[in-house]
């Protein structure tokens, strides 16, 4: 499928890791912490899935239920 | 049990390639910078509407099998006639995203085939289905004063009355796999132009149909599906206007959401906003002005036949009327307490956790762990809040990303502050996949193999889930598409009062219902009715407000059998030996009595 415009986001991507790999130009603090930064976000939006869809279920509460008595 | 489901294959068959004949209308309105493939998407999005939209305009002079067929061979003639062949257009998509989606639509298939059933809580059998069974049989669109729903915008239900017309009662049901497909192609198809590669834009569909939410408004002969693909279709054609003819296309596309569900009312300003803000060729907002009156003008104008029959019929272009409307209108079967008490339903519903800025601000985490509380069960995946921020980041620099942007926080917006229901949110959800793919491809780029593994457990997640959430209730009926026994345990099962209507369906002398409690659904009677009381407290007739006044009008009303139920909402109202009526059939909680002589 042909696009009139290039994917730009490849281009973003490229100017990124070149002004990563540059030493000319230091990157910036966001972008020096931001795969921390991706990192940190992604991995709590996962720990969050699973304390908000699995241990406040109903089967969970109902499992700590059971074996509480 | 097989003629059934061949009937409604080879309908809908005919109603795409019709569909798709209609569509190559708006072929020359659309940039020329669309691939042939998106314009073959638009042309299938659009042509559906269009296709709706003639029907509903000739359903009011004429809704005979005959005229519907002469609609239907009008489209597929132009689809004849066109150059353009969407089913040639070649792509390679990602083999698991692409497997993922071919699953889904072919469970979705599968249960299309299965018999409409349900109570009133199931708007499928509640309204969906009911107008394009009552305006068949009736051999013309009017009002239905019983059901206010079917007074909505209707443009999706009269293809679903062309299938029904042909296809029998499984045709609508089978026609979700194709407009299920169109949303999910009409979404990849806004990831390409936002930079995605084919695989890229797989991956789009299959985050979307692996959403719970989106997948079970989008079946079932449910209309936010084909909707939300309009508003998407909409924007993609009005982010890209430059020419008058662009700007066009893009007011037909809206007028045709306008024209299916009334939320596109709102959404219509923030989108012609952003598609008229900094156009492609650098005008200032003043000089788009026109252009951007000209969407505006021409979207009202497609949608007008549905709110100028409303007004003409029923007293008020918006029906049900808010409420404050019945105070300066004349508005017919819905008295005002209804309409007040219907509105504060709708106020209740959808005020999801509130509508303060700190609700706004935890908007997104409550949209992914608990969008059961916007009434969207199944829940929309992890992907979009764990990848669509580093999305926008990523493509802020690309013009069209950055006002898609734009627009889709805008609709979020508006929804927020207006009625929090998941299914009026389906485009917001297609936008965001788009720009979690696009988050989850920068988060790759920047972060090591810990990052990668995060990654692959987020989308595994999202996919997981949402596959087991989708695939548990739609495997569950699947044996009664292919075991007799089981379609008729489901019937029993799924449909109140069957054996009452099985009987009376099945009795010559039955040609017209009394249906007394507003809880029994009128879909389930195939031949003519009376409901003098709506499920949402429609009124039919002005002088009689509860069952014994109807009951002493009984020869006014030329009916041949009355229900009596004992439901959720009422316990039976006919008393016993009420003269004029014999009890000819009972079973427990319902009484089958036949109208006989004068009384």
């Amino acid at each position: 499928m042909s696009q009139r415009k290039p994917a730009q986001l490849v281009e973003t991507m490229a100017k990124f890791s070149q002004q990563k790999a540059s030493d000319s130009e230091p990157p910036s603090q966001f972008k020096r912490y931001l795969p921390v930064l991706a990192e940190a976000w992604v991995l709590f939006t996962i720990v969050a899935f699973f304390v908000a869809r699995v241990l406040g279920s109903n089967v969970f509460k109902h499992f700590l239920r059971s074996v509480s008595h | 049990m097989w003629l059934p489901v061949l009937k409604a294959i080879a309908t809908n068959l005919v109603v795409i390639i019709s569909t798709f004949g209609f569509g190559t209308l708006l072929l020359r309105l659309l940039p020329d910078s669309f691939s042939r493939l998106t314009r073959s998407l638009c042309a299938l999005i659009g042509g559906f509407g269009i296709l709706g939209l003639l029907l509903f305009v000739v359903g009011y002079l004429s809704f005979m099998r005959w005229t519907i067929a002469v609609v239907l061979v009008a489209g597929v003639a132009l689809a004849i006639r066109s150059r353009l062949h969407p089913f040639g257009v070649r792509v390679r998509p990602g083999i698991i995203p692409a497997g993922i989606v071919a699953f889904v639509l072919t469970i979705t298939a599968l249960s299309g085939l299965l018999e409409p059933v349900g109570d009133w809580n199931i708007d499928t059998v509640a309204y969906h289905l009911v107008g394009p069974k009552v305006w068949l049989r009736d051999g013309m669109v009017r009002p239905i004063p019983d059901n206010m729903n079917t007074s909505y915008p209707s443009t999706v239900e009269m293809v679903f009355a062309s299938l029904y017309a042909f296809g029998g009662d499984r045709a609508p049901g089978l026609s979700a796999t194709w407009t299920l497909a169109f949303f999910l192609a009409i979404a990849a198809a806004v990831g390409r132009r936002c930079g995605l590669d084919i695989n890229g834009a797989c991956w789009v569909a299959a985050l979307i149909v692996t959403m719970p939410a989106v997948y079970h408004g989008s079946v079932g002969a449910f209309v936010d599906g084909i909707y939300a693909a309009f508003i998407l279709a909409a924007i993609r054609v009005g982010l890209d206007a430059t020419e008058r003819k662009h700007f066009v296309a893009f007011g037909i596309f809206f007028g045709l959401a306008m024209a299916t569900k009334y939320p596109a009312l709102l959404a219509l300003p923030a989108v012609v906003f952003c598609a008229a803000w900094r156009g492609e060729n650098g005008k200032t907002l003043r000089q788009m002005i026109p252009t951007a009156s000209l969407t505006v003008a021409v979207a009202c104008i497609v949608a007008s036949p549905i709110y100028l029959k409303n007004w003409i019929f029923l007293g008020s272009p918006l029906y049900p009327p808010p409420a404050w409307v019945t105070k300066l209108l004349h508005v017919k079967y819905f008295p005002a307490e209804a309409s007040r008490a219907f509105y504060q339903y709708n106020i209740e519903r959808g005020k999801g956790h509130g509508r303060g800025i700190l609700h706004l601000f935890t908007l997104p985490f409550n949209l992914t762990y608990h969008t059961a509380d916007f009434s969207g069960a199944g829940g929309i995946g992890l992907a979009p809040l764990a990848f669509a921020p580093f999305g926008v980041l990523a493509s802020w620099r690309e013009k069209f990303a950055r006002r898609l942007a734009l627009v889709a926080f805008l609709l979020l917006l508006l929804w927020f502050l207006t009625m929090q229901e998941s299914r009026y949110l389906f485009h917001f959800y297609a936008l965001s996949a788009v720009f979690a793919v696009l988050g989850w491809r920068y988060v790759l780029s920047v972060t090591g193999n810990r990052g990668r593994m995060l990654c692959a457990t987020v989308v595994a997640i999202s996919l997981g889930y949402g596959l087991f959430m989708i695939a548990k209730p739609q495997l569950a009926g699947l044996p009664a598409v292919f075991s007799a026994r089981r379609a008729e345990q489901r019937r029993e099962t799924h449909i109140p009062f069957v054996q009452s209507f099985d009987y009376l369906n099945h009795d010559p002398q039955f040609t017209k219902l009394l249906i007394l409690d507003r809880s029994v659904l009128a879909y389930y009677s195939d031949k003519d009715y009376v409901k003098p009381f709506g499920q949402w407290g429609e009124q039919v007739f002005r002088d009689a407000a509860t069952p014994a006044e109807i009951l002493v009008r009984l020869n006014e009303l030329h009916v041949s059998h009355v229900l009596d139920v004992q439901s959720t909402v009422s316990g039976f109202v006919v008393p016993t030996n009420y003269p004029g009526l014999v009890l000819e059939f009972e079973r427990p909680g319902q009484r089958v009595y036949k109208v006989v002589g004068n009384r």
